[in-house]
């Protein structure tokens, strides 16, 4: 019997706690609130994609609430409205310490990334613009994500469909100016042609003449050549020449050069035996004693004529 | 087949005709069995529940912080748990550990003449063996899947707290925000079929077993091996009825 009691216990006390365990995860899931929000605001969209219940809120980019409802607007709601575009009401709870939300505030679906999660944007607005009231409804403005810019290329893709049909009609008129301009053009280009054409009979006429003149000119070139050549080799030879006698005359200077020396010297000693001729002619049968020279060397080194004894 | 669909038969006979008919069956067992298959499996479905949220946790913030979604490593982690993981993970633990014992418990009292010493005293086993740990089965298999879903949020907070930086609240809020109502009775849908499964095959394989203690293993191996391929297909017939069906 105390088996079965606490087997009763037991087994109850589990299924009891899974009981709540699941009525909670039930109630969360369903986005039940115990303690009712003090302050809503009611948000129309004419599209909610990605938004869902528990979706975030968010005051100037900071988390200010939750999605707490959901639902479609009836079609006398919508005919009821200025913008009657807008399909879906959105109440969202604002938490507490989140200050009055202004009436210029713009409400508004963005998202991190593209990728990312939707959440209502409530922008800043001005402090002084005044407050919306509890449950106040508001007209949202549309996502600007991936969807809306594929969207927005539609307009632009009208654009351009208009834009090709004027250039085509444009076409239209442009093209028999093209067709006018081109008759000009073949007109230009005829007469191009007779031009052509009679430079190319003049060419022809003066061919003969002008390949005439040709061979003479190739004569006189050919002479011309030759000449050349026979001057080349007598320039070759000249230069041969003249470096065979410079070199000679170089040899014949050098030589020369010594003589010049010897003739130096001798000259200088002439110049003392022609005084002792002069002075004294018995010296040169008596003898006596000799007059001392001035030595070759002084002579040679000297720029000067030197007296031909030593003073 | 025969025998397992006799066995259903039976089954739904005393459990819903019954009844009506002034053959209550006693509550007394069935809490017993509560006991037995539930409770004393919670630790194993709790370490389970833990392990694989963590690992799924890990593994989606490996992959998704490449894209730079981590955010979403909480809503993974949810649905996963809620719809699958957690229906099928503690359905394996429980044929293991309970449907196993089950078939080996009625294997041995069918080799041992139990059985037959019941219907000699007018007792119909199915009544007094079975209908017990059907209902102790139906009833705790989804509580340990409401559980296991607990343990496993845990698990998967325990990766975005600690390794991802998750403040509690995020986590909480972005795994209510991306699952639903639906996600969590579907996997308790799941869970009840799968006891129903797991129970009568284990039952089945008990009550018909020949021969002597080698029969009561041979039993036991073929009670886990078909729940397990039983289970494994509904699951997949089941996800496939809710995927078309929504």
């Amino acid at each position: 019997m105390k088996r079965n009691l606490s087997d009763y216990i037991v087994a109850l006390a589990v299924i009891a706690c899974s009981l709540v365990l699941l009525t909670a995860l039930t109630l969360a899931l369903s986005g039940f609130q115990l303690k009712k929000p003090t302050r809503t605001l009611q948000i129309d969209y004419q599209d909610v994609s990605g938004v869902k219940v528990h979706s975030e809120v968010r005051f100037a980019g900071a988390p200010a609430g939750r999605v707490i409802a959901m639902r479609h607007l009836s079609t006398e709601e919508r005919s009821g409205f200025d913008n009657k575009r807008n399909a879906v009401r959105v109440t969202i709870s604002i938490d507490e310490g989140i200050p009055p939300v202004p009436v210029d505030t713009v409400a508004s679906l963005g998202s991190d990334t593209l990728l990312g999660q939707k959440f209502i944007a409530l922008s800043a607005g001005m402090p002084d613009a005044g407050t919306l009231a509890n449950a106040a409804i508001i007209e949202g403005h549309p996502a600007y994500g991936i969807e809306q810019i594929t969207q927005a290329a539609g307009p632009l893709l009208d654009n351009a469909n208009s834009l090709l049909t004027k250039v085509k009609s444009d076409l239209g008129e442009l093209l028999p100016k093209i067709s006018k301009l081109t008759g000009s053009v073949d007109g230009l280009a005829k007469n191009g042609d007779a031009l052509v054409g009679r430079a190319t009979k003049l060419i022809a006429d003066n061919e003969g003449d002008v390949k005439k003149d040709l061979q003479e000119l190739q004569s006189v070139m050919n002479g011309l050549e030759h000449v050349l050549k026979n001057a080349n080799g007598f320039i070759g030879d000249a230069g041969k020449f003249v470096g065979t006698t410079d070199k000679q005359l170089q040899e014949q200077m050098k030589e020369l050069h010594v003589i010049l020396l010897n003739l130096k010297v001798v000259s200088t000693h002439a110049k003392a035996l022609t005084e002792a001729l002069g002075e004294k002619p018995n010296r040169l049968i008596f003898s006596g004693k000799s007059n001392k020279l001035t030595p070759e060397t002084t002579i040679l080194k000297s720029q000067q004529p030197l007296p031909a004894r030593v003073p | 087949m025969k025998n397992y669909l006799n066995l259903n038969l039976s089954l739904l006979y005393w459990v819903l005709v019954a009844p009506f008919s002034g053959q209550f069956f006693k509550i007394a067992p069935i809490f017993r069995q509560m006991v037995f298959i539930g409770v004393r499996a919670a630790p194993m479905v709790a370490l389970t529940s833990f392990s694989v949220g963590v690992t799924l946790a890990m593994q989606a913030a490996h992959s998704l912080q490449q894209l730079g979604a981590e955010i979403y490593v909480p809503d993974l982690v949810t649905v996963t748990l809620l719809r699958e993981l957690g229906p099928v993970l503690i359905a394996v633990i429980v044929i293991g550990r309970s449907g196993s014992a089950v078939a080996a418990e009625l294997g041995t009292m069918k080799v041992s003449e139990e059985i037959e010493a019941l219907e000699v005293m007018a007792i119909n086993p199915i009544r007094f063996l079975i209908v017990p740990r059907f209902l102790a089965m139906l009833v705790m298999l989804p509580v340990l899947t409401i559980l296991g879903n607990y343990v496993g949020f845990f698990g998967g907070w325990t990766v975005c707290h600690y390794a991802l930086g998750f403040n509690t609240a995020g986590f909480i809020l972005r795994a209510l925000e991306s699952a639903t109502t639906w996600d969590l009775y579907s996997g308790l849908i799941k869970s009840a079929v799968f006891a129903w499964v797991v129970i009568t095959i284990a039952c089945n394989a008990g009550l018909h077993v020949d021969g002597g203690a080698e029969g009561v293993g041979q039993a036991t191996t073929a009670s886990v091996v078909y729940s397990l391929l039983a289970m494994l297909v509904l699951n997949a017939v089941l996800t496939g009825i809710f995927f078309f069906g929504s």
